[in-house]
């Protein structure tokens, strides 16, 4: 259904209908958004990355195979426009690897704001090919075949990525005393 | 210690990616090992936990961004009514070429809608005069991004005229007003470009229009009578969906003289 959808506002789109367009971002810039946050751990960068995944998006969407899903398409521009900010932050030495944003939203003045933060932290000590399925799998809530098809890995590399990935989080979150 | 495929096939059962028979297979492991049983409930704990993060809220203003970011294959790009007017030399002759020759740019009231003091055929010849030459400075601008509706309004200043120009789009039903009481304004002209408003009403002080899809129209002011500069007022904007205000909003006129 949803991807009938999809198909539906991406055909209206390509005939230049903004209300189409409007309706495409609606469905997929929070989730793209929360992705990039949760790749970046900084949501001016996320912001920065969400807005280019859209326009990336649609200025290639010539290039749109739609064998696919779109929203897999949308988040592998997502995850390699996140993995590429992080290079060139590293690059710029602008923000250490592994430190999170301190600017906190208002919904992290609570307690489960708080653990959502540690539970950042903890994400960014991940490298980019952990961090990448967790995020797909637990804040995109992607399938295994979807995260291979938007990381363009096989199934078995998803499986054993996010075994050594959960493992490495459920180690460093009980090191910091977060109990789940 | 359990190996790697039951490590495997506990990871799979957690993620709800087994069939029938995994799940049974799951079931006869969890059932004869105690390491496996703990395994799994360490798992599910953990990625109960992850799948509890709430998501972060987008910043302000991010959904505009992105929209008007995007330029759409087929889509033109966006032109104030005054470029339109500038590329298009026949206009400079006469307006009653615009409504005819040219595009969707229609002065579209009514005398009803209007009320008495406004008169259509001096609308029409504001618009011709001064325009080719003009410059145009942008005045303020407001962002539109509430409910299921997003767009721009600038306040532009023409030489001898202020002009709001309006560009929305909206998935559902929307309504605009546009409130000139405390901007010492009036109304002179309006004008839609490549839209189709469901109703257009003036009752002298607030402009309202109503529709949905993208909207692009203008609206041409001019200062009221023995008033060369306009003073510290505004133009309030309320937006409306289903009968209730979304957004609401002011333009500056910041004392720009006209």
């Amino acid at each position: 259904m949803h991807d009938e959808r999809d198909t539906a506002l991406l055909e209206d789109c390509k005939r230049g209908d903004r209300a189409a367009l409007t309706s495409l971002v609606r469905r997929y810039e929070r989730t793209v958004f929360n992705a990039a946050y949760r790749m970046l751990g900084n949501p001016d960068d996320a912001a920065d990355v969400t807005q280019t995944t859209f326009m990336k998006a649609f200025e290639n969407i010539g290039r749109y195979d739609p064998k696919y899903k779109f929203f897999s398409w949308i988040y592998r521009i997502a995850v390699n426009e996140s993995i590429n900010q992080i290079h060139k932050r590293n690059r710029f030495g602008e923000l250490d690897e592994n430190e999170v944003s301190s600017d906190r939203g208002p919904d992290e003045v609570t307690e489960a704001g708080r653990t959502g933060h540690d539970v950042q932290a903890v994400l960014q000590e991940l490298n980019e090919d952990h961090r990448a399925v967790v995020v797909l799998r637990h804040f995109t809530e992607c399938s295994y075949r979807e995260i291979g098809e938007i990381l363009q890995i096989p199934e078995k590399t998803v499986k054993s990525r996010l075994f050594s990935a959960r493992q490495q989080m459920k180690d460093r979150l009980q090191s910091r005393g977060i109990e789940f | 210690m359990i190996n790697e495929n039951t490590q495997e096939l506990i990871q799979a059962g957690v993620d709800g990616e087994l069939d029938d028979a995994g799940k049974a297979e799951l079931g006869k492991v969890l059932e004869t090992s105690a390491e496996a049983r703990r395994f799994h409930s360490e798992l599910v704990r953990l990625a109960g936990f992850l799948d509890s993060i709430p998501g972060r809220e987008m910043p302000a203003g991010l959904h505009a961004r992105i929209v008007q970011g995007i330029d759409l294959p087929t889509q033109r790009k966006r032109k104030s009514l005054f470029e339109l007017v500038e590329s298009a030399p026949l206009l400079r002759y006469g307006f009653a070429g615009v409504a005819a020759l040219v595009l969707a740019v229609v002065i579209s009231m009514n005398r009803d809608d209007l009320g008495a003091t406004s008169d259509v055929s001096s609308m029409v010849g504001t618009m011709t005069s001064p325009l080719p030459e003009a410059q145009m400075d942008i005045v303020d601008r407001f962002t539109i991004d509430a409910g299921s509706m997003n767009g721009l309004v600038t306040l532009e200043r023409r030489e001898a005229a202020m002009v709001v120009n309006i560009d929305v789009e909206a998935v559902e039903d929307f309504e605009l007003e546009v409130d000139l009481a405390g901007s010492g304004l009036m109304l002179d002209a309006f004008a839609q470009m490549n839209s189709q408003l469901d109703s257009i009403s003036f009752n002298g002080e607030k402009f309202n229009v109503s529709g949905r899809g993208r909207q692009q129209f203008v609206l041409i002011l001019n200062p009221g009578a023995g008033s060369g500069k306009v003073g510290q007022s505004r133009i309030d904007l309320v937006v409306k969906q289903q009968g209730a205000q979304v957004q609401s909003g002011s333009l500056d006129l910041g004392g720009a003289s006209i």
